[in-house]
Order: structure tokens, then sequence, then C-alpha cells
């Protein structure tokens, strides 16, 4: 080696060190206030596992190596590398977050760093010997992947890693891939080594021999290359990627071997929903919200970053296009650019069955493993390539790349917030609840209306099994989760929706005492029902006064009105006029008297004979009033209609009109969560039911739901007045009243969590009222 | 022959004739140093006619104490010696200023020189220029008005100055090697440690200088190790260390938050209060900034062009980028320990930086880098230019803060020479960043010796001090005096008689005649309404009444007419009975004279979990000390719904105040 090319080496090495340092700076500067975060959502999953697994001498985290994740129920992955690293944390920090952040952010830096070497690579790759604009390209890309607004649910949600630790170990397999190209078997074996790892944190590292091979299709241009087929060149390209492709089909096997599947994900209803939905979670602007990540929930749907965005956008492909009209390079140029966006469309194609990334950027780890071509493309149109009024172009470019890289340091810090605020109120609420527990006499628990779920798009408590981990060791002193009673969904679902026949019972138990989370003061209020299965034996009616012209100019508000949240089902609003109004949407408000709000919504389409039915009581925010003092009517209407005159209101319950379902008890018990488990070896468990409270009941009709899947996922209500095609079987009961349903536990479709429901039918067999609220049990 | 020999060799040992060489770089820097002193007493100037402020009082009179032999007052013996033209100047703040502008002067200079040996080690062929301009830069930094304005602002100086020596000598030190300029440099930043904490950042900079891999070559062999020249100093900082931590003072370990304001205060040095009218200007810097940052850019290019031409064994100078990157480091460290908004210090890596970018390509021989060269110049003149309009407006506030001094206290002496006893109401409000006078000692020591002929601050009282009212001074009152911010004049106030004093301000909101002509759309009760969006609603119910806003916010105003609130202590806290916990109203006023000019805003309290909220009016400037007829209104925001039953003003104490301030809370 002559003393140019060590000299050369050299400066590349110092350049190396100095940009390793700039890049773990720019990821402190970014994350470094998630450090002292907490828990979050499914992180309360994994925790719980730890402390289990690490108690059973690590026997579970073996088990993931040759099984479904965690031995989960309801989805399908292959992560067994995941839990290790969480273990390895556990071991070090025990259960407190901390070290679980640092991680986080570790992992962050690390694909950061690799981010910087492997573009350096894949920069000389396609520009041999134009080492400063390289250098220029790599840092830059770097950068942006360091500051890039669409990680701070990586980082900051701890079993997010799952993305930042498969992508850190695919970008180190495919740089040491290329590191390959100067004779080094360590690399080559490295490589594949990561690329295993990488496999065994998350499925998105298939993506890897397919991203490979398009590197080769698009750099094999040496001129003894130049002449090649387009057949030849693929052959080739596969030739030199092959060990990838051996394992690749390797691990697509041994999955189908122990999982039963090749694709996994989501089952029941949430994956039915996610199929479902899916054109429209591809199409509604989510694709869009890449390039400006911003959350809408903290910058508001305008803000002059967008601006900023856009222009920073267009100077970048106006620079690119100077570029190819201006330089002799253009092939390198685009062949680098349509690397990098096929990358990225490798890079989205398997998130194609759950990809969704909302207004608030839920989903943002989607695209976390996209984010590395993104930040190659953004550089990449930053510095094409050298062209005229080189020195001068470059300062330009220096300039606007320092200008992305501020904002989206700006944008990142203003999407951070919503996590660091959710993970303090989940430790506040942890504290208040464990504290309220405390204070509480023996035998008395505590029924908690609702509990935080979401925060700005930052999850925080998805259900009862989070928050019984968050309540019990090692993250609560004393376990004090036996004492609470909650109305969450099983696993997920509409957070406001709640079995009122179970709120019911338990009021009826002097020991009970019902609070609701006050997210504003972040403190349990109590919540004094007054208990009674329903007062109004008859709806009654008010008859509204001045009650014409109801427009989106205008409200209607009610006279003080007195009525316990426990007194009414439901509210019917008669109306007349409304032409045209079809697509708008009526909205009733409910104040109590602290001021407190609960607001619901529902289209006119959905009247009935001018009729709109608001099933009040199904709603927490209605139940968290225990007093309703006031309501308001409103509408909202897309587009000039005639206005709604309010004939009457009618205040109704449901007494009449719904079976009555519960458990037994005894072989059938239900829990705190509100889901019934059998006791013991049962094969029938025994169901209470009675539907002679319904008027013109003469049988009866039962539902029961495929494994994971409730009814009101597909409905958005659990007061459904049809039958549903989603169930697994169905039935006719002759009894109006009994217990004997021909439900056999070894019958359904193995374990996992069922509904059942009742509705009753007319002599004709019609369905008659409403089904009665589901009863959820668990096998 | 002899003759002839002794003439010409009379001719030879003729002294060739005096002419000042301005190509010699000490020619240059000495003229260089006359225009930055020039600059700095221009600059600086206005600030002779600035008097002594309350927060000076304090220091200047224990040291006159201290002179007269009652050291009891002495707080700190650095901070007299760094007084010790008292001895001259006793209460003649002119005196003290010229101190304080000659050292900021000196200040400058070295700056200059520390600039001077940077681009010295960056191959200089700019001669003084550079460091001229860093030490004009410097001399006019528009945060400067902070520090010299008030004459306390020495003990900062003072620091920066040793501080700026000790860094000057070391980095002499490292090009000649002069053992005595070495130990003179340690003397000196053990002054600036004793001077002020900020100086603790010494140790870092200068570790970061000795380091500098762009060591002249000649020094290289004799240059003891970096670590090893700059060890002392890290001694004297952990001496420093243990002396703060000793005395309990490891608040200065609390770094800053470096947020955005600091940032763009750094780089757009306006003050805040002023910023909004003059952001253009305030602009200017930056637009500069960023010309000098594309200048230095385009110099790297050209450097290394010529670099080619010339061949890889030509002496080309070296980047200026690690100096760049040191000095930057240096600024940061000083901002990060630097006290409120106080940034002398912080100016110095500054100007060094801007005007060691701007005129890099001095050090090029290329006719483009000359070009670059005048716009280099241009673009510092700009940023001079308005950096010296800045200045002027951030002196502003001090000099109209001395002249209310200097008028409140003569009419305190009229009225306490005439009085004997004095009960005052208020003291001058801030203006801008600066309070004028501070708290009732400061008061009584204007009105004492060393700056009061005679002692005449017995028997002062003022009702105001630390943001509450003596409830207990105003019952015994027989003369209130209440100090008019607007029109700068004492005001006798009326002396609140008691049948006034047991006025009820009660209003129920079962009042419907008040609410049906209170601008609000309001119902009648046990009626359903039917109501406009547009505006707010007001529905009465069984002695209680709902106010509800759709997407406007609103005010309702109560039916009170508020006169001298300061003299009626039942006007002093507003109670509003409501069933609400989550509702956060404000309180506004604003004068009945001129309806609908909302005067203050942003009183806001908490309710408590029985749905009493409370606003602790008299936390209210704008309110008490109005001497005009006053409405109080409670703002709701935009879909926002409140039940109220009673609002009154009582004077009774609240106990757990929470109330706060703060603009369109």
């Amino acid at each position: 080696m002559n003393s140019s090319a060590i000299t050369h080496d050299k400066q590349s090495r110092l350049f190396g060190l100095f940009a390793v340092i700039i890049i773990v700076l720019a990821n402190w500067l970014a994350y470094s206030n998630c450090f002292n975060g907490y828990f979050l959502a499914d992180d309360f999953v994994h925790v719980d596992y730890l402390y289990h697994a690490i108690s059973k001498q690590f026997q579970p985290l073996l088990a993931n190596f040759w099984g479904n994740w965690m031995q989960a129920q309801g989805t399908t992955f292959y992560r067994p590398l995941i839990s290790v690293t969480l273990a390895l944390d556990y071991l070090v920090g025990g259960p407190h977050p901390f070290i679980f952040h640092f991680t986080n952010w570790l992992y962050q830096t690390a694909a950061s760093c690799l981010t910087f070497l492997l573009v350096r690579r894949i920069g000389a790759a396609f520009r041999p010997g134009q080492m400063q604009l390289n250098q220029n390209l790599s840092l830059a890309a770097a950068l942006v992947f360091s500051f890039y607004p669409l990680h701070s649910e990586v980082v900051n949600w701890i079993i997010a890693r799952v993305d930042s630790v498969a992508l850190t170990f695919c970008l180190a397999s495919f740089w040491l891939y290329l590191k390959n190209d100067k004779p080094s078997p360590w690399a080559a074996r490295a490589s594949l080594l990561a690329f295993i790892c990488g496999l065994m944190s998350k499925e998105m590292a298939v993506t890897l021999p397919p991203t490979l091979l398009l590197f080769r299709l698009l750099t094999n241009f040496a001129p003894e290359q130049e002449q090649l087929k387009p057949w030849q060149r693929i052959k080739l390209a596969l030739k030199q990627t092959l060990p990838y492709w051996i394992i690749l089909a390797c691990y697509f096997v041994f999955r189908l071997l122990v999982l039963g599947t090749i694709s996994g994900g989501y089952e029941g209803s949430v994956g039915h929903s996610l199929s479902s939905s899916m054109g429209r979670r591809w199409l509604d602007g989510s694709l869009w919200r890449i390039l400006y990540p911003f959350n809408i929930e903290v910058f508001g749907a305008k803000h002059n970053f967008n601006g900023q965005l856009r222009i920073i956008y267009l100077a970048m492909v106006a620079n690119f296009a100077v570029l190819l009209i201006t330089s002799k390079e253009r092939s390198a140029a685009v062949r680098g650019l349509l690397f990098g966006l096929g990358w990225l469309v490798l890079a989205l194609l398997p998130t194609y069955q759950v990809w969704n990334l909302t207004d608030s950027l839920q989903g943002g780890r989607l695209i976390y493993y996209g984010t590395a071509p993104i930040a190659l493309i953004f550089a990449w149109l930053l510095f094409p390539g050298d062209g005229v009024f080189a020195r001068a172009v470059t300062t330009l470019r220096y300039i606007l790349a320092t200008w992305f890289c501020t904002l989206l340091l700006l944008i990142t810090h203003g999407n951070n917030q919503p996590w660091t605020s959710a993970m303090q109120e989940v430790s506040r609420f942890r504290q208040a609840v464990a504290d309220k527990i405390l204070q509480l006499p023996p035998g008395q628990s505590l029924c908690l209306i609702n509990v935080p779920q979401t925060y700005r798009g930052a999850h925080m408590l998805y259900n009862a099994a989070t928050m019984s981990v968050l309540l019990s060791p090692p993250l609560t002193e004393k376990a004090v989760y036996q004492r609470v009673k909650s109305f969450e969904p099983a696993t997920f679902g509409d957070s406001d929706l709640v079995n009122i026949s179970r709120v019911r019972t338990l009021c009826a138990d002097k020991s009970n005492q019902f609070m609701r989370w006050d997210r504003q003061k972040m403190q349990l209020l109590a919540v004094p029902l007054t208990c009674k299965q329903t007062s109004l034996a008859a709806p009654q009616r008010a008859v509204p006064q001045a009650a014409e012209g109801l427009d989106s100019t205008r409200a209607i508000l009610s006279p003080e009105l007195k009525m316990d949240v426990l007194d009414c089902d439901y509210i019917d609003i008669k109306y007349g006029g409304g032409k045209n109004a079809g697509k708008a949407v009526l909205i009733l408000e409910a104040f109590n008297i602290e001021g407190d709000r609960a607001a619901l919504s529902l289209p006119l389409n959905k009247s009935i004979d001018g009729r709109l039915r608001f099933q009040v009581s199904e709603h927490k925010q209605w139940l968290a009033l225990n007093r309703v003092n006031q309501i308001v009517l409103s509408l909202q209407s897309p587009v000039a209609a005639e206005p709604l005159t309010i004939s009457a209101l009618e205040f109704g319950a449901l007494t009449t009109k719904r079976p009555i379902l519960k458990c037994d008890g005894i072989t059938l018990v239900e829990d705190i969560d509100g889901i019934c488990r059998p006791r013991g070896q049962v094969e029938r468990s025994a169901f209470s039911y009675d539907a002679s409270n319904v008027a013109g009941a003469a049988t009866v009709y039962y539902e029961v739901s495929k494994p994971n899947s409730w009814f009101e996922h597909y409905s958005g209500t659990l007061r459904d007045n049809q039958q549903s095609d989603e169930a697994q079987f169905t039935g006719t009961l002759a009894k109006l009243k009994g217990s004997a349903i021909p439900i056999t536990f070894s019958g359904l479709k193995g374990h996992g969590f069922y509904q059942l429901r009742l509705a009753a039918l007319d002599e004709k067999g019609k369905l008659v009222g409403y089904f009665s609220d589901p009863l959820n049990f668990h096998i | 022959m002899t003759q002839q020999t002794s003439i010409s060799e009379l001719q030879k040992r003729r002294l060739a004739p005096s002419s000042v060489d301005l190509a010699s770089t000490k020619t240059q820097m000495l003229l260089g140093s006359l225009f930055v002193g020039l600059s700095s007493v221009l600059a600086y100037a206005g600030t002779l006619s600035i008097g002594f402020l309350g927060q000076e009082t304090a220091a200047l009179q224990s040291l006159a104490s201290a002179l007269n032999g009652s050291f009891s007052l002495l707080q700190s013996q650095m901070e007299n010696l760094c007084f010790l033209d008292y001895s001259i100047f006793h209460g003649n703040y002119a005196g003290y200023h010229c101190v304080n502008i000659l050292l900021a002067t000196v200040c400058a200079i070295f700056v200059g020189l520390i600039a001077l040996e940077l681009t010295g080690r960056l191959g200089n062929r700019n001669g003084a220029v550079t460091a001229f301009w860093a030490g004009l830069l410097f001399s006019v930094y528009p945060l400067h008005a902070a520090t010299l304005a008030p004459v306390i602002g020495r003990y900062e100086i003072l620091g920066a100055l040793f501080y700026l020596i000790s860094l000057f000598l070391f980095l002499r030190y490292r090009l000649i090697e002069e053992k005595k300029l070495y130990l003179l440099s340690l003397l000196s930043a053990a002054i600036a440690l004793l001077c002020q904490p900020q100086s603790l950042t010494l140790a870092v900079v200068i570790t970061a200088f000795a380091i500098h891999p762009a060591v002249p070559p000649f020094a290289a062999e004799r240059n003891s190790s970096a670590f090893k020249c700059s060890a002392p100093y890290w001694l004297l900082n952990l001496l420093a260390w243990f002396f703060l931590w000793s005395h309990n003072e490891t608040n200065i370990f609390d770094f800053k938050q470096i947020d955005k304001n600091i940032i763009l205060q750094i780089f757009v040095p306006v003050n805040q209060s002023i910023t909004t009218n003059n952001i253009l200007i305030a602009v200017v810097p930056l637009a500069a900034a960023l010309v000098v940052l594309l200048l230095k850019s385009v110099i790297a290019g050209q450097r290394s062009d010529t670099g080619a031409e010339i061949g890889t064994k030509s002496i080309q100078p070296p980047s200026s980028t690690i100096t760049c990157m040191i000095l930057l480091l240096w600024l940061a460290l000083s901002t990060l320990l630097s006290a409120g908004d106080h940034y002398f210090l912080s100016a110095a890596p500054l100007s060094i930086l801007l005007a060691l970018c701007a005129l890099e390509s001095g050090n090029n021989s290329s006719s483009k880098a000359k070009m670059l060269f005048v716009c280099g110049l241009v673009a510092l003149s700009s940023l001079y230019l308005s950096w010296s309009y800045l200045l002027t407006l951030n002196l502003k506030p001090f000099i109209q803060a001395s002249k209310i001094v200097d008028s409140y206290r003569k009419q305190v002496t009229v009225l306490k020479i005439l009085h004997g006893q004095l009960l005052l109401v208020n003291l001058p409000s801030n203006r801008g960043p600066v309070s004028p006078i501070g708290n009732l000692d400061n008061l009584k020591r204007f009105l004492a010796p060393p700056f009061s002929q005679t002692d005449i601050s017995q028997n002062l009282l003022l009702v105001k001090e630390k943001n509450q009212y003596n409830k207990a001074l105003l019952t015994a009152a027989r003369e209130l005096y209440l100090w008019d911010n607007a029109d700068q004049v004492m005001l006798p106030l009326p002396v609140p008689s008691a049948a006034e004093g047991q006025n009820s301000y009660q209003f129920r909101f079962t009042d419907l005649n008040y609410l049906k002509n209170c601008g609000w759309q309001t119902g009648l009760p046990g009626q359903w309404q039917n109501a406009s969006r547009a505006e707010p609603v007001i529905s009465p119910m069984d002695g209680v009444a709902s106010l509800r806003t759709f997407d406007q916010p609103a005010i309702f105003w109560l039916p009170f007419k508020i006169q001298h609130p300061i003299t009626n202590a039942n006007l002093w806290y507003l109670q509003v009975h409501t069933g609400d916990r989550n509702n956060k109203i404000t309180v506004v006023t604003r004068d009945v004279d001129t309806a609908f000019d909302v005067k203050h805003q942003g009183l806001s309290g908490e309710s408590k979990t029985d749905g009493l909220l409370q606003f602790n009016l008299s936390a209210s400037d704008t309110y008490m000390l109005s001497h005009r007829p006053q409405q109080i209104g409670l703002r709701l925001g935009a879909n926002q719904n409140m039940s109220v039953t009673l609002i009154e003003l009582t004077t009774g104490t609240l106990s757990q105040d929470k109330t706060k301030f703060g603009a369109n809370r």
C-alpha cells in the first residue's frame, strides 16, 4: 500500500471516529429525556414474563427459540432474541425502567452508527473514489436517521425495540456483507450471523436478501460487467447473495415447523379487522405522514414546520434535478436513488397486514425499518454528486442539511412529549391506585371505571392484564391488583365500552367503591353511583320548547336534569326536517355539576323513522358523570342542509329488552377483570340466563364467537339487535330461563378468549330487543 | 579628503526617517486597540448617565461602612477589592462607570490579542485585521448592557478580564515558552476564579487550546505536553470547587438548561421587551452570521485548490475548523455557567469566532479570496453597526430605570421631610428586565449616606413588599401614597373609612335581571334553550347557573364597580362558588370608563375539591394599583362549561394560595 493510500485510509478512519461521536451526541440530544421514563402497555406483559421466566430458570426464554414468542395466544411471532435482550436488561437492572430505556437508546444509537457505516459503503459502491462526497452522504444519512421524528415510538416504548434490534442486526449484516468485498472471511461469517440474529428479532429481517439482490443488480456495472444481459445480471446477483437466500429458506421452513405458519401475525377479530381495513389504512394519508411526521395532537393540523419541510424537500429535489442536468455522472446518481427507493418499498412490504400510521403517529414503529432507506434517500438527494460550482453548491447543501436536521430534531422533541407524559401518567396512576387500595378497609375493593389508555398516540394501559402487572410485584411492593375490579377489554378494543350489567351487579355490592381516573388532575376521583337495577320503569319523555332550527350554528340546551346515570340506558332523539343532512352527525353532550363532560355522536343516516338512539349507559364517560345535570344537542354537517326540529327526547331503560346472562359462579367464575374462567377440570360449564323479562320472548337465541374474537369489534356496540356473521356457532334454546346452554369447552376451537351472548326470539323466530351483555370466558 | 569622508560617514550613519510601518502586525494591533478603545468608549458613554439602581445599594453601602471602620456589613473581601475606587468617587456613579468602561475596553483589547494569537497559529497573513474585528465586535456586543449598565457589573467584568488575560498569556507561553508568562497566566486564572464561578471553564478551554494540533512546528520540540501544562489550571479548579463546596455554593453546578431562547438570545442579542419592535435589526446579525458561514466553507475550497496548484510540499495555512470548534466549546461552556442573562464572557469566543470565520480568506493569496475577504469585511461591518444599535436599545431600560429611581427618591424625600412618617403603597415597577429599586431596604439605603446627605430612612413604611400587601399598615394609616407608574408621580389616596370597608360585594346567579343584560344568551329556569353557537350561554337552574361557551372564549363581567382596591381589604380576594372541579377560568379586569378595554389578563385560580375557586386579586398590580374605577370579569375558554352559584369579593386569606400570573393563561 502506498503512502497516499495510507493517508487516505487514516483520514477516513479519523472521519469515521469523528462522525460516530457526532452521531452518539445527536441521539443523546434527541432522546436523552426518555431515560427517566416508565413502562407502557405491552411492556408490562414482558416484565411479568421476565419475572416469571427468571424464577423458572429461564425455561420459557429457551422455549421461545423453538416455539411461539412468549407462548402467547392470539399472536404468532418468532422473536426469541428480543426476550433475551429484555432478560439481560432485567438481570442488570431488575424491574427498574431506566436500564430498559437506556438500552433502547443504545439500539437506536447503534442503528444510527451502522447507518453511517453502511451508507458510506453504499456510496463508495455507486461512486467509487469520491471520498469527500460519500463522507458527506453518510454523515447526513446517519444524522437524518438519528433525528427522524418517526422514531419516538421505538425509542420511548421499551417493547418497540423489536424494530430497532432487528434493524441493528440487519444493518450490521448488510455492512459486513459490503465489507466482505475485500477478502475477509470473518466479515462474511459475521454478516450471516447478524442476519440470523435479525431473523430471530423480527420478521422484517426477511427483506435483507431481496435488498442485497437489488443492491447487486444496481451496482454490478464494472467495465467487465457492462455487457451482461439482464438475466445474466440477475443470475450473478443471486450468486453473490446466495447464502442469504439459503438462510431465508431455512428460516421459513423452521418457522413453518415451529409456528405452523409462515406469515404469522395477529389472530382473531383483531387480525380480521386489520385485514378488512387494510386498504383504508394504506390510503388514508398515512404514507404522506412518513414525509411530514408530525404528531397532529402535539403540533396541530397546521404548523409552520410543515411549510419548512416542504421547502426543504423541494430544494432537495431541485438539487438532484440540477445535478442530473449538469453532471456527467447521472447513472450513478440515478441508480443510487433507485436503490434507496427500492429498499424502502421492500422495507414496507412485510408491514402490509398491520400498517397503520395514525395522525398521532401511533404505529410509527412499523416504519422504523424503512427510515434507514428514507435517510439514505434524503442524503442522496442532498449529496447526489459534485456537478458545477461544486464548492458553492456544497456549502448550500450543508446549510440545507443543517436546516433539515435541526427541523427534524425539533419535531422529534415534540413527538417525544406524549411518550414522556404518558410514562409519567402511568407511573402516577400506579401510585394513586396502590395508595388508594392500602387506604381501603379490608374486604373492600376498588372498581375502576376507566384507566389511562393512550395519550396523544402513546400507548399506556390496554387492558386488565397489563394493569395487573402494574399493580403486582415486582412493580408494586404488595400485590394490590386482587382488590381492583376493572372494565377494560380482554386484550384490545374500544376502551369506552362497558358491560353495564356487570357494573350494576358490582354496584349492588357495598364492598365495592367506584372510582375513575381523572386525566387532567392525574388523581382518582370517587364516582358514588346510585345503585339500582334500573329506575326508569317506563321511558320518560321530554318535549323541548324552541327546538326548531338546529343546524351547525346553533345548539339546544336542556334545563337542569338531576338524573342518575344508571337511571337511563338510552336517549332517543326524535326529530323532523334535516333534508340533505344524511352525512350530518348529531352530537349529544352531557354534563354533571362538576363540569365533567361526556360526548357521544351518531350520524343521522342511522336514524329509524326520524329517531336516533344513543346507547348512553354502555359508555364509561357517561358512567363517570355519576349524575347528569344538563345535556346539549348540536349538529355537525359537512354540507348545508335543512335544519332539524327536535320534537322529543326519550330517556329509557332496557330492562325489558335484554336478557340476563351470567356464569354460574361455581364451575365458571367471573374474575376481577370481568373475564369468566373455568375452575378445575370442567368439560361443560354452566351458564345462568334469563330472557323471561323480555316482552314477547318465545325462545332464546345464542351466539358463541370465534376464538379471540369479540362481537363488538365488528359492530362497535355491545347492544346489537341483529345476529352476527362472525359467530363460530349459534343455537336456539327453548326455555326462556335456565342454565343448560349446549357448549362444551372441548368443542371450541382451542385455547383463547370467547364470547357468549343471548337474545330473545319471538314466536316467528324474529329477534326481539337487544342481545344481552356478552359474557367473556377464557379457556 | 578627511572632511569628505567624515561627511559621507555621517550620511551613512543618519537614521532612517521615522515612519509608521502599517504592514507590521504590532503597529496594526496598536492602532486597532486604539480603535477598539474608542468604539468601547462611544458605545458605553450612555452608561455614564445611569445612576445607582436598587440592586447596587447593598454592595456600596457595605463598602462605605467597611471603609469607615465598620466591617459588620462586609460581605466578601473580594467584592470590596473590586471597588477600591470608592475612596475617590464615593456617591458619584459616573466615576464607577468610567472605570467599568475602561475595564471593558481592556477586555476588548485582550479579546483582540487572543484572536491574534489564534490567527498566528493558522499561518496568519491578515496581520491584525481579524484581531481588530474580534475586539471591535466584543466592544459592542449588545448583551453587555446588562453588565455595563449597573455599577456592580464590575465583578463580572473583572472576572472576564483576568480570564482573558490568563488565556492570552497561556497562548503566548505556548508560542514562546517563557515560564514567567505561564506563571502570570496561572495567577490571573486564580484571580478570575475568585471573581466569578464562570471562570471554572478556563481549565477546559486552556486544555483544548493546549492539545490544539496547530501548534507551530518550531515550538513543538520544546513544548511540554499539553496535559502537563494545563494540569495546574485543573488543580486551581479543584481548589475553587472545594472552596465553593465548603461554602455550600453548589448551585453553580446546576448547569443552565440551554434552550431555544438562550441560543436565540446569544445570536439575536436583543432585550426581550423590545424584540418585537426591532426584529428586523435583530435578524441582521443572523444574516451576517450566515454570510460568514458561507464564506468560510467557500474559502475552505479555495485553500485546497491553491494547495493543489502549489503542490503538496508547499506550506498551506491550516484550517481554522478545530480552532472554531474550540471556540464553540468555550462559548457553550461560558453560556452554561453564566448567571441570569449576563453573557459578558460568552461574547469573547463569539466575537473571535465570527471574525475568524469571516476573514479567513485573508490567509489565501488568490484574487477570489481577496474578493471574499472584502465580503467578510462588509458582513462584519453590518454586524458591528447592528450590534451597536442593539446595544443602545438594550441600554435604554437601564437609563429609564435610573430616571425613575431619581424621580421617586426626590418625591419621597420631599414627602418624608413634610410628614416625618410616610406610608407608601408601592415601589416603581420594573422597566423591561430592570428593577429600579427592588425592595424597601434598598429604598432606605437610598435615603441614607452615602447616597443621601442625611439619614431620613426612619419611619418609612411600605404596604406592598415581596408581592404581599400588609393589611395591618392600612388600618392604621392616616396618609397613603401610591406611585403611579404611568405618570411617574406620587398620588395621595383616600384613607379607607370603616363604613366603606363593610360594603358587600356578592353576586348570585339567581339575579335574572342582570343575567339578561350581561351580554350572554340567557334562558329561563326549567326551559329548553335554543342558542347560537357564536355567543356564550347562561342556563339558570335551581340556585345555580351553567355558563357555557362554544367556539369562542367569552368574559362574564361582574356588576361591581370597584375603586381604589388597595384601600379596601375586602376587595382583595375573589371567590367563585362553583360545582366544577375541572374548569380553569381566568380573572380579567377593565376600566369602567373605557369599557371593553381589558387591562389585565392572566389571573388564574385553582379550584378545590369542594368547588370553591379562589383568586388572590392582591397579587395583581394592575388591579391593586389602579386609581380608576374597574370591573372584574371571568374569562372562560372556548368550549367550556361551568356551573356557578355565587361570586363574592372577600378579605379572607387563602389557605393554599395557588394564584398564578401570566399573559393570556
